[in-house]
């Protein structure tokens, strides 16, 4: 499924994020893998974000685009 | 199969049986009690900090910092009578912290704890006749110039009066964390030193409560240790010999996060009555700020410092500043108390059920794999029922949201035997009128029907370390459903740790049916607050049906069809599982399930969930029917030893069950089970 929000943290040694949800309460969905397609210049906190997670959980949370 | 009572067995599946149906309301959920709270106290005092506690004798004790710097002081000896509530007495100069009202149930003495007006110095007074006279203030304890007490919290020790433990927030006055959690002893009627918190300081500690089960087990609201400081609600034990070694911390376990440092946490307080309750305030510091107290429910058998709390259920209380709801349990009266700055409510522990046996004129039950529910006809002839849900009636606990148990069975020997039906909430009441007859309709549902409306509040996420059996655990516990393995649940269960997301807003049953949507266990309801899951390749016990001595079938279909797969492979990175019937496939040709699960981390693994998704799809085939006198104990995945006319045995599954009873026509009381026939090559299968 899908999921969109606010791009909170990045870390790019490990080319993981933090993402604020939408519709959500304050809480990120952290450890986010970022897809190696997005440059390290785009990755500005702040920025909207679409997150894809596993359904069943097998796959860890993978950030597909930046805006 | 369910256990039913000997005279039960006895007669089960006989022609002209006298139905039994015993109907009970109950004000609570899953068997956690809903408390229906009643105004008792409603004055004008100002938002700062108090506590209560309740004395041997009932009465309850009260303590307040005023907006002018005095700690208050009440009594109130009959506090279920709102004409008591609430004689204020001053007795000393206070900062403002919330005060500690340390009362014993079986004692009179009393002890209050308040911080100084120096703001680092603790200070006692003590009552040995519950509360009535005090002794003179006197400082226990100074911290450091420049360091600042934020919150404090004592409890006594187990069952004695004399030892009592003081837990208080110190800020060390600098800036950053530096904030820690210190602990005081009283024993043999004088104060010991502090001993400090052997863990990495907090940013800050707003506030502490805590209580004595073996351990000291405190609640703490603060923000966390790095910057930015982000808003927690922590539980931690200190050690008294029962899990933890006796003068020993535990680690801060989150309850409660927050990503912002405009939305916090404030104020816990908690109290162990029928259950472990707690509130707390979330406090939202944007634009359209607000303070909202919450209320949650442990699980009956889990420990303080797990995740298995019920949701945060919004109260009406709202302070202007962070005062906080303090809960007290009188356990001889069982009455609740809810007690605010300004504000005091009482609710009183059912003890019987409102009992509607005698109204029921006809009922159908129905459980699938994917939810069911109950509907009930109620006489309503006398009109007696036409008030029900209202606070003034009788029949005030029929309403949405009660406990609906339905218990049915036999006249036997010239009295009534019963077995119960699986708990369902109430979810409508209908007045019908038709024909001269008044009845009253009451459709309740099931536990799937209960976490179909649950919705997430906020983002739960589950970072890969914990099994798919303590995810359920905790998605479960959001309705106050435990989650346990029936018999055996399969490996998967308890080696596959997913990295699970439940975004806000998704529901409870989608979280669930995509949690287990991988895993080959079956899931059915033990009836009264959990959900057991169960690896299909169990057998569990059997009834026999349809032979010599055994309970006749009125009417059955066996059917025999393809499964919506027979050959299921699943891989993980770089491990792969597969299992397959050659016999269907020869037949229907190759019907696959195909699915990639990270989680899945050996060929082991894979191999046990292709394994198991191969029996689920077995089950999930075309579906016979049998149609039968009650079998008062069948269960969801019952096993059935079904003999046929023809003399040929053949063992068939439970899949569904649909039970309807109506006292107006005699003859109807049957059920209706779904069933699906075993493969020849399951145990037991083909005879």
């Amino acid at each position: 499924m899908m999921a969109w929000g606010v791009l909170a943290a990045v870390n790019l040694s490990t080319y993981t994020a933090s993402v604020a949800l939408a519709d959500s309460r304050p809480a990120y969905l952290r450890d986010v893998v970022v897809s190696r397609g997005i440059p390290a210049s785009e990755l500005v906190v702040g920025r909207r974000a679409a997150v894809w997670i596993d359904e069943a959980g097998g796959s860890a949370p993978l950030l597909l685009a930046v805006w | 199969m369910r256990a039913i009572p000997e005279a039960l067995q006895a007669v089960q599946g006989r022609p002209q049986l006298r139905p039994a149906v015993r109907l009970e309301v109950w004000s609570r959920r899953f068997g956690l009690w809903r408390p229906a709270w009643q105004t008792l106290y409603a004055g004008s005092e100002s938002a700062h900090g108090h506590d209560a506690g309740l004395c041997a004798d009932g009465a309850l004790v009260r303590a307040r910092v005023d907006e002018n710097g005095y700690l208050q002081v009440a009594r109130i000896p009959h506090p279920e009578d709102p004409d008591e509530w609430c004689p204020w007495q001053m007795l000393a100069t206070a900062d403002d912290v919330a005060p500690a009202v340390i009362t014993h149930p079986t004692s009179s003495e009393v002890h209050i704890l308040w911080v100084g007006t120096i703001h680092r110095n603790i200070r006692w007074t003590r009552s040995t006749d519950g509360g009535v006279t005090w002794s003179t203030p006197a400082q226990i304890l100074s911290e450091p110039s420049g360091s600042r007490i934020t919150a404090l919290a004592g409890v006594f020790r187990g069952q004695s009066p004399y030892e009592l433990y003081l837990f208080y927030a110190l800020d060390a006055g600098g800036a950053g964390a530096d904030d820690v959690l210190k602990v005081v002893r009283y024993a043999g009627g004088s104060w010991g030193t502090s001993s400090a918190w052997s863990y990495g300081p907090r940013y800050s500690f707003n506030g502490l409560d805590v209580l004595w089960q073996g351990d000291f087990w405190l609640v703490a609201a603060g923000r966390d240790s790095a910057s930015p400081y982000l808003p927690r609600l922590w539980t931690l034990a200190y050690g008294d010999g029962w899990e933890y070694p006796a003068g020993t911390w535990a680690a801060l376990a989150e309850l409660e996060a927050s990503d912002s440092t405009q939305f916090q946490f404030a104020a816990p307080a908690w109290c162990a009555g029928d259950a472990v309750r707690l509130s707390y305030l979330e406090r939202w510091d944007g634009a359209n700020a607000y303070r909202q107290a919450c209320l949650r429910t442990l699980l009956p058998a889990a420990s303080l410092g797990s995740a298995r709390w019920t949701d945060a259920e919004p109260v009406g209380y709202a302070p202007a500043a962070d005062a906080a709801l303090c809960l007290c349990w009188d356990a001889s009266a069982g009455r609740l108390y809810r007690i605010g700055h300004d504000r005091a409510w009482c609710a009183v522990q059912e003890t019987e059920p409102l009992e509607l046996g005698e109204r029921v004129v006809a009922y159908t039950y129905n459980e699938m794999p994917a939810g069911g529910g109950l509907v009930v006809m109620l006489d309503n002839r006398d009109g007696a029922l036409s008030q029900a849900g209202q606070d003034d009636s009788p029949y005030a606990a029929l309403r949405p949201g009660a406990e609906l148990r339905l218990a049915r069975g036999a006249w036997a020997a010239g009295a009534p035997y019963y077995a119960d039906l699986p708990a369902g909430m109430v979810t409508a009441l209908e007045w019908r009128e038709s024909q001269g007859t008044s009845r009253l309709i009451v459709r309740a549902e099931d536990w799937w029907g209960v976490l179909r409306g649950w919705r997430a509040g906020r983002l739960f996420s589950w970072d890969g370390t914990r099994t798919t059996a303590s995810i359920g655990a905790d998605l479960l516990a959001q309705v106050g459903l435990d989650f346990a393995a029936d018999g055996a649940g399969s490996d998967l269960m308890s080696t596959r740790t997913p990295r699970f997301v439940v975004p806000a807003g998704q529901d409870g049953a989608t979280a669930l049916r995509r949690l287990m949507a991988n895993l080959p266990d079956l899931l059915r309801f033990d009836g009264y607050g959990t959900v057991l899951f169960r690896d299909p390749a169990v057998l569990p016990a059997a009834f026999a049906v349809g032979g010599a001595g055994e309970p006749a079938v009125l009417e059955g279909a066996l059917v025999r069809g393809a499964a919506w797969a027979n050959l299921c492979q699943a891989s993980g990175d770089g491990v792969f599982g597969w299992a397959l019937e050659l016999d269907a496939i020869q037949e229907m040709g190759t019907r696959r399930r195909v699915w990639y699960d990270a989680a899945l981390l050996s060929a082991a693994q894979a191999g046990q969930a292709a394994g198991g998704m191969l029996r689920r799809a077995g089950l999930e085939g075309p579906a016979g029917w049998l149609r039968l006198r009650p079998l008062w104990g069948v269960e969801l995945w019952d096993v059935l030893d079904w003999t046929r006319r023809d003399g040929s045995r053949r063992q068939v599954r439970v899949v569904g069950i649909q039970e309807r009873c109506d006292m107006r026509r005699r003859g109807i009381y049957e059920q209706r089970l779904s069933v699906v026939a075993l493969s020849d090559d399951e145990p037991g299968g083909g005879v």
